[in-house]
């Protein structure tokens, strides 16, 4: 009998089919990669072993999932702690406390460990990730990769029998994804990794390659992707920033009070494709709150066509497309996101066909990938004359990203991507700019 | 809910002992319900504020109490609701808009809010959120209903910040020349993710085993310099306020 022995079949209340026949087998130890795109059904597995689904999300749940010989869908949530963990591909939903150090310690205080192997296990989950000097500071002042890179933190100071991670390669630099494939391959403890897309990292880090079709497991069938050429349309308008100076405070800790970024000369026309590269918490995002006009620059200036213009003039003129969709979209349904733009019916139709959204789906029930869809969507029908798309690629599929790239292309929107993926950077047209040690300069 | 009020200082706020610091956060937010003067009302309002503009500054401060003006707002649209059979002090086409006993409920709300709001800031301004924990541990709070209690404290700021989110949201959706955000949806949408929150949060806690029935030992809080002294003035200061005319 194999150590981990899944078969589910699950029904969301409101109707949606997502599981159908669902069978895992697996031995204690095995390093799996899901693959599947967004809307398979992989974050309802992951809630579903986990507990969260059906106990906050009601559905209709059948089925079982042992692990050796405990029933764990039988066991109460806090029970299934030394069993089963997950990083969410949603940080923000799964952050409790308001210290990294505080975020960590909680689940080996309920595991009834002494203070001293927390202290351990703190010390080594920290050291893992590259979070000691954040210890004291907030979880709220964290970058969007840092908040991940505690997640995988947390996760790896409990150190449960099953990881489950949820597209958690995403929104880490390339330095950092490279540290979390050395984790996992020293692990000897069973490793499922939940993604939308293949990266050059999962390169034989797996035992086996399984994809979700239809509600069941299936082999993985490799799909060569070439990234398709952008048809780049040129436009006349032209963002620029002058000696802009970016500085983000951590409020909470004494140790290190605040990061700055400069950048002496900064342009993007209309119609061109950029692409940002750089650590995490290197500024990518304080950048593109500055530029549509989100945060204010402590210095310097933006400019639309060599007309300078006021922080919250930015905000109609540049379409920023954040990291986590849901600080995006808060409307009900697809279609009141839509509508919100006051764009034509038939513009509103049109553009939620070609993000192949469904007008009448709830916001909160949208997967992760298919909300970053709908933020797509948002903002194509809003028109501005640049975007900024930071790290869109993440949780989505290649086509995925590619046909938004394209769509917001094809209008002649000077495009700024931020993305983690080598890959994709080198395949995207135009200049690469890199933010490092607080200062931007264009690759070769 | 990722949100921390916490800011790094060594104001004279940020050393008293978390004990003290609670017991005049809880004492001085029971004595705004007894007190009946103009001129108690007016203390309760401005003296958080005052503490808080000497621990973590101007700037802070004013970000603190620009999130409860919407509430203000809100209660000051309210008046003409408040008290009707009152006398009345503003009529329009002989219908009493605004009464005395209205203007009076209404700052009446306004003080009591604003203080309660303002001391439990100042309280989550100047203490980590696990330092609040242990101060209720050391009351001989259960481990669960301290950690309860710091989530509910938190929950405010929690709100105001998630607020600022949804009117950045909806602020970039505006059409060129527009400023602003629209209201009624903002609030709607702030209401919505309020209670989405709730079972996000149950479940997170859960997952990482809250609820396990396992014995939290009491943590020992060093006792600091002058720490009965703080005591006194934690206890002195909201009651003294009784006295008030």
């Amino acid at each position: 009998m194999a150590d981990i022995d899944i078969e589910l079949t699950f029904k969301y209340s409101h109707g949606k089919d997502v599981l159908s026949s669902f069978a895992l087998k697996a031995e204690r130890g095995e390093h799996i990669l899901l693959l599947s795109p967004p809307e398979s059904g992989k974050t309802t597995l992951a809630r579903i072993l986990t507990g969260s689904i059906p106990e906050y999300i009601s559905g209709d749940l059948h089925g079982h999932f042992r692990f050796q010989d405990q029933d764990v869908l039988q066991m109460d949530i806090p029970e299934r702690i030394k069993v089963i963990g997950r990083v969410s591909q949603n940080t923000d939903e799964m952050m409790l406390f308001s210290s990294v150090e505080e975020e960590i310690s909680f689940p080996l205080e309920n595991l009834g460990l002494d203070e001293e192997e927390r202290e351990k296990r703190i010390s080594y989950a920290l050291g893992l990730f590259g979070l000691e000097k954040y210890r004291k500071v907030s979880t709220s002042e964290l970058s969007g990769g840092e908040k991940r890179r505690l997640m995988l933190s947390v996760l790896f100071a409990v150190n449960p029998e099953i990881y489950i991670l949820d597209e958690a390669f995403d929104e880490l630099s390339p330095y950092w994804r490279k540290k979390l494939r050395e984790a996992i391959r020293g692990l000897e403890h069973t490793v499922i990794v939940l993604a939308s897309h293949m990266l050059e990292e999962y390169e034989g880090l797996f035992s086996c390659t399984l994809s979700i079709k239809d509600g069941s497991l299936e082999p993985y069938v490799p799909q060569l992707f070439s990234f398709p050429l952008l048809h780049l349309k040129e436009g006349q308008s032209l963002l620029t920033a002058d000696d802009l100076v970016i500085k983000r405070e951590h409020r909470s800790s004494s140790e290190f009070s605040s990061f700055s970024v400069t950048i002496p000369h900064f342009e993007l026309h209309e119609g061109e494709c950029l692409t940002l590269l750089g650590e995490n918490g290197s500024g990518k995002s304080s950048l593109s709150r500055v530029l549509s006009g989100l945060l204010k620059e402590e210095g310097g200036t933006v400019a639309i066509d060599g007309n300078p213009i006021a922080l919250k003039n930015r905000r109609s003129r540049v379409a920023y497309l954040m990291q986590n969709p849901y600080e995006e979209l808060f409307l009900p349904t697809v279609l009141d996101e839509a509508k919100s733009t006051k764009a034509s019916s038939f513009d509103i139709s049109k553009a939620l066909d070609l993000f192949s959204l469904d007008p009448d789906d709830y916001v909160q029930e949208l997967s992760y990938g298919r909300a970053k869809m709908l933020q797509a969507a948002v903002f194509y029908l809003l028109d501005r004359r640049f975007a900024i798309l930071d790290e869109m690629d993440n949780a989505l599929s290649s086509d995925g990203f590619s046909s938004v790239l394209q769509a917001y292309a094809s209008k002649g929107i000077g495009l700024l991507v931020i993305t983690h993926d080598m890959s994709i950077a080198s395949a995207l047209p135009g200049r690469k700019l890199m933010i490092e040690g607080g200062m931007i300069h264009e690759c070769k | 809910m990722n949100v921390s009020s916490y800011i790094y200082g060594t104001s004279f706020y940020h050393r008293f002992d978390v004990r003290p610091k609670i017991i005049f956060t809880l004492l001085f937010s029971a004595v705004i319900f007894l007190m009946s003067s103009w001129t108690g009302f007016a203390i309760a309002f401005f003296l958080p504020m005052a503490i808080m503009l000497l621990s973590v500054g101007i700037k802070e401060t004013c970000r603190c109490y620009l999130r409860l003006l919407p509430l203000f707002l809100i209660l000051i649209l309210f008046i003409p609701l408040q008290e009707r059979s009152g006398y009345p002090i503003w009529t329009m086409n002989g219908i009493p808009v605004m009464t005395e006993e209205g203007l009076w409920t209404t700052f009446r709300i306004i003080a009591r809010l604003g203080g309660i709001s303002g001391v439990l800031m100042l309280l989550l301004l100047t203490e980590r959120n696990e330092d609040i924990i242990k101060g209720l541990r050391a009351f001989h709070l259960p481990y669960n209903a301290a950690l309860t209690a710091s989530m509910i404290l938190r929950f405010i700021p929690y709100l105001g910040y998630l607020f600022s989110e949804i009117r950045d949201s909806m602020s970039l959706r505006l059409e060129e020349g527009k400023r602003g955000y629209p209201i009624i949806p903002s609030i709607t949408a702030l209401t919505v993710s309020a209670i989405r929150m709730i079972p996000c949060t149950a479940s997170a806690l859960e997952e990482r085993g809250f609820g396990l029935r396992r014995s939290h030992k009491e943590q020992h809080i060093a006792r600091p310099e002058h720490y009965f002294t703080q005591w006194a003035i934690g206890v002195i200061i909201p009651l003294s306020l009784l006295l008030v005319r």
